[in-house]
């Protein structure tokens, strides 16, 4: 493998040149509640390096799972939220100019590429489809990464790990994978954890008592029904952990849930008037 | 009368005096006497001698004995509540002048004098009775119209009547089931999981209070409660208190030797077990119904009273009643419930109805099983907790006939407001033009047809008659519309999601976001060449109109008459399919046309323009979209053909054809089943060598093969019920794009 240059990062402290991805190891174990086999399920594919795909509704877990399974795993995590302006140079690199002249800038696949970490593109059906055309090499047999710009063919270090997410439900009529990107993955779906786990991880959470967390999740269960209803999506996990922290700290139930809830849910009215009282309902 | 302090001692003594004196019959006096406690009770003891009064005055200006019985019985409910300062004073004067001006509606007045009474001030009720009175007299009093006006008023069944309760309120926020509807929807959903269709009670059923029937929640119309907040905290408590019963009234009573008592008890205890298996599950609901729960010991010792005080307790556990008859009935149902509510079975219940209801008899207490309406009025009128004899649906099927409703003017119908355009024909026209006398065409067209045998076309085989469906009444149509307000919503979110990322690339541009690199370096080989360069070296993207025709031909065969899981007939189906692809389209800013074909060999390929390009999607459009029938075969090549043609004629850049068919091609001249399938194959083809993409959504479920062929894969979809068109209609739009 080819080490054609050392990554530079704008900001940054104390960084040992020896290890470009320190600022990317996850140093705390970040809680994650285990639903069903999918952490020996990713610990099977990574030992394989099996790209990857999450699929699941917002703040069910996904992102907090790859974190979860980076530091389990002792690698680090290079993360990129996709979004339809993200170029194919945004994934792999450019040139930049300075003082001295031109300088090559690794782009973040490229960086987990050359180094050995487990990049995760978040959202991935945001960004464009003929953008995300360049992990296909990458995701296949070949495990390499040709980059054009340097003349160089990047073969990907043996700890290199490639993991997607996507949200199935927001697809439009542009934004899906192509088959072609699809196929080269597992995946993983993931969906909001049953109610007794789901509190047990509210109340990790938020710090809440496991009464009132188990109310939260019987809420969130409730707008889960409105799903293409009137509501795109219920409340995910994360909103009722945003809800139940507002709880905790002294908020009263039907407050938090206005303010954590209902509000950022939707603008409908009769929505708003519906959810408010089934938040009364439940408290 | 003077003040002899007597009478205020020994009130039924005067009373049967003066009862005596006036000619009362005896009746009242009995119903009088037994009001007494309650009256005496609640209003004090004067009150006999100013009833006594008023029903002397009545009965001077000839009111019968049933009405001055139903008076002092109405009294001896009602007087709780009259309790106010004022509040019986104004109950006397309304029902006097009711009772003078407007005979027929006393009763009508009575019976709805106590959801009145619920919401306003003394004074307000009084206007309220008043303004009913001048209904009558604004409209003749012998019309029948103006008689039904006033009677709809006091029956509470007119918009007007319950808005006038509601000073500085325009009654339409929230307090109607109109605006209500959307909300409740979701509530049930999210509450309870159910989705039951909201219905209004239909002003020709005289029911009181909301029920449940095989079609839906029937709720009233206006609301009952008045008042904004108060309004929406009626209906959400209806709807609420109606779901619970869907989701656990899983029992249906037998009748058996119930007694009116055991059973309006049976009613009661129902009531209060699915309330408290829902608050079981949901605490905030047990405030919710709490606050229609009024009654207390103070409100007297009546059934009626008992009753709500025993519901009252029943569902707040922190109520205090010192009844023996509530404490006993609260004590038996604990007993029964003390696993939760869901422990109570249909058996142990009834047996403490009857129980109950036997102490109700001991205690010599009245009750008319006739007058008697569930109380709290949010609750349903428990009918659905009995198990019917076979003759009693016929108001649920009077009901049924009535659906679908007229939409309504104040619902978003924008695209009902267009004009007519002129050739509107009577209603009854379609009827008139029976099967037998064919519409006229107004153009007769000649296409050539594929033999896959001969293996090239016969020229000019087919005939193809173009006309216009006749008029048909587009009320169901309407309401199908309006039922699927929300899909179109998302398919226009869809829509719009896919009309926004039209995006193309402007090469060498003068100006721009980023360097056209071929123009760029064109430019600096220029220079170097010492010519003047390009100046135009950027690109950039931008915006493009879509410029869309779209044309939706719908196959009317007769094998669509055929009815579909989700109700309605095929074709019905492939209407609202196509009404709610061009609504979208329309909102889109593209120009489409609806039309229909069905053939009778190859001489009569009849072709129905129902919706032309350019045409508003309006009440005309509506009623001829109404107006198409399903008859005859299937030829699709030709009309296939015809559409082709009129789509090219559409200076539009993309074009587009729906087919929605509900089964292979088929004619009664044909016996060889690849023929027509062929042939509709090389039309398809046809189409797309001039520019046209053709889509085709069918509504056979086994169309695989032969839908497959003649339109390719992937150029169509199956669609097995109205729901999954969004699931269609993407996959075309990208047709559109592409």
């Amino acid at each position: 493998m080819t080490v054609a240059s050392v990554p530079s990062r704008p900001v940054g402290g104390a960084r040992t040149p020896e290890d470009p991805l320190a600022a990317y190891r996850i140093g705390r174990e970040p809680y994650y509640r285990a639903v069903g086999g999918e952490v020996s399920l990713f610990d099977v594919a990574h030992e394989l390096r099996l790209p990857l795909m999450l699929k699941g509704p917002t703040g069910c877990g996904k992102s907090r799972f790859v974190e979860h399974m980076a530091w389990r795993l002792g690698k680090p995590l290079i993360t990129l939220a996709c979004n339809e302006d993200i170029t194919a140079s945004d994934l792999v690199g450019r040139w930049l100019l300075d003082a001295e002249g031109t300088r090559w800038q690794d782009g973040p696949l490229t960086l987990a590429a050359r180094h050995g970490a487990i990049c995760y593109l978040d959202e991935v059906v945001e960004a464009r489809a003929d953008t995300t055309v360049v992990i296909h090499p990458l995701t296949d047999a070949r495990r390499m990464l040709p980059i054009e710009k340097l003349n160089e063919v990047l073969h990907a270090h043996p700890d290199f790990h490639l993991v997607i997410s996507y949200n199935p439900g927001y697809q439009t009529v542009m934004k899906d994978l192509k088959t072609s990107t699809r196929q080269r993955f597992a995946a993983i779906e993931f969906g909001f954890p049953e109610a007794a786990i789901e509190a047990e991880i509210v109340a990790h959470e938020a710090r809440l008592p496991a009464a009132d967390a188990a109310r939260l999740v019987a809420l969130g269960e409730r707008t889960r029904r409105l799903k293409g209803h009137g509501l795109d999506e219920g409340a995910s996990t994360r909103m009722l952990v945003h809800a139940g922290a507002l709880m905790s700290r002294g908020i009263g139930p039907v407050t938090a849930c206005w303010m954590a809830i209902v509000q950022p849910m939707t603008d409908d009215a009769d929505m708003v008037q519906a959810l408010e009282t089934a938040v009364l309902a439940s408290f | 009368m003077s003040s002899d302090p007597r009478r205020l001692r020994h009130p039924l003594a005067t009373l049967g005096d003066a009862l005596a004196a006036a000619g009362l019959p005896e009746s009242v006096g009995i119903e009088l006497a037994r009001a007494r406690e309650v009256l005496d009770a609640t209003l004090g003891g004067a009150t006999a001698d100013t009833v006594t009064e008023s029903l002397v005055n009545l009965r001077l200006q000839g009111a019968d004995e049933t009405l001055l019985g139903a008076i002092v019985q109405r009294l001896a409910q009602l007087a709780p509540r009259l309790s106010g300062p004022g509040g019986l004073a104004a109950w006397l004067t309304a029902v006097q002048e009711v009772a003078v001006h407007a005979r027929p509606c006393s009763l009508a007045l009575l019976a709805s004098y106590e959801e009145v009474v619920r919401h306003g001030s003394p004074a307000e009720l009084l206007m309220w009775a008043r303004l009913g009175l001048r209904l009558g007299q604004v409209v003749p009093h012998t019309d029948e119209a103006g008689h039904d006006a006033r009677l709809a008023h006091f029956e509470l069944r007119s918009r007007e009547s319950t808005r006038v309760l509601s000073p500085g309120m325009n009654g339409t926020e929230g307090s109607d089931l109109a605006a209500s509807k959307a909300r409740l929807a979701h509530l049930l959903r999210a509450l309870f999981d159910i989705s039951p269709a909201l219905l209004p009670i239909e002003h020709g059923l005289a029911s009181r209070r909301p029920f449940l029937s095989n079609l839906g929640l029937h709720l009233p119309e206006a609301g009952r409660a008045l008042g904004g907040t108060a309004a929406r905290r009626w209906y959400d408590a209806a709807a609420a208190h109606a779901a619970a019963h869907l989701r656990h009234s899983t029992h249906r009573f037998e009748r058996g030797g119930l007694k009116p008592i055991q059973m309006a008890l049976v009613g009661v205890l129902e009531d209060a077990r699915v309330e408290g298996i829902a608050a079981a599950e949901m605490p905030g609901l047990r405030a919710l119904w709490s606050t229609f729960h009024v009654a207390e010991p103070a409100h007297g010792t009546s059934f009626y009273v008992l009753m709500l005080r025993l519901a009252h307790g029943l569902l707040d556990p922190a109520y205090a009643d010192p009844h023996p008859w509530v404490v006993k009935g609260r004590r038996l149902v604990a007993e029964a419930t003390d696993n939760g509510w869901i422990t109570l079975l249909p058996a142990l219940l009834r047996d403490i109805a009857s129980r109950l209801g036997n102490d109700i008899g001991q205690m010599r207490l009245q009750f008319n099983h006739r007058d008697y309406v569930v109380e709290p009025a949010y609750r349903d009128d428990n009918s659905h907790l009995w198990q019917h004899s076979d003759d009693t649906p016929p108001v649920l099927q009077m009901v049924a006939d009535e659906l679908p409703v007229p939409p309504r003017n104040d619902t978003d119908r924008e695209h009902d407001v267009q004009a007519d355009d002129g050739e509107a024909a009577p209603r009854g026209q379609a009827e008139l033009a029976g099967e037998r006398s064919p519409e006229a065409p107004l153009a007769r067209l000649q296409y050539r047809e594929w033999d896959r045998l001969v293996g090239d076309y016969r020229s000019a085989w087919c005939t193809v008659l173009e006309g216009r469906p006749a008029h048909a009444d587009p009320t169901a149509l309407q309401a199908a519309l309006e039922e699927h307000a929300e899909l179109l919503q998302r398919l226009d979110k869809v829509l719009r999601a896919g009309r926004l990322r039209e995006r193309v690339k402007l090469r060498a541009q003068w100006r721009g976001d980023e360097l056209d690199v071929d123009a760029a370096v064109r430019a600096a080989i220029e220079r170097r060449s010492r010519r003047p360069p390009g100046e135009k070296v950027h690109q950039r993207f931008d915006h493009r109109e879509r410029e869309v025709a779209a044309l939706v031909l719908i196959d009317s065969s007769i094998s669509t008459v055929d009815l579909v899981a989700s109700g309605g007939s095929v074709l019905d189906l492939a209407r609202v399919a196509a009404l709610l692809t061009t609504l979208t389209l329309e909102r889109a800013g593209d120009v489409f046309a609806i039309d229909a074909f069905c053939s009778n060999g190859r001489h009569e390929v009849r072709y129905e323009r129902a919706l032309d390009f350019g045409d508003a999607v309006g009440a005309s459009a509506l009623a001829r979209l109404a107006g198409l029938r399903s008859r005859l075969s299937t030829r699709m090549g030709a009309a296939l053909r015809h559409a082709t043609t009129r789509l090219e004629a559409q200076p539009r850049r993309r074009k587009l054809l729906l087919f929605i068919t509900d089964g292979e091609p088929h004619d009664i001249d044909i016996h060889d089943r690849r023929y027509l399938v062929e042939d509709a194959r090389r039309a398809v083809m046809e189409a797309g060598r001039r520019g046209i993409a053709v889509f085709c959504v069918t509504l056979d479920p086994a169309a695989d093969n032969y839908v497959r062929h003649i339109f390719g894969a992937g150029q169509y979809r199956v669609l097995d019920c109205i729901d999954s068109l969004p699931r269609v209609l993407p996959p075309m739009v990208l047709r559109l794009l592409h």
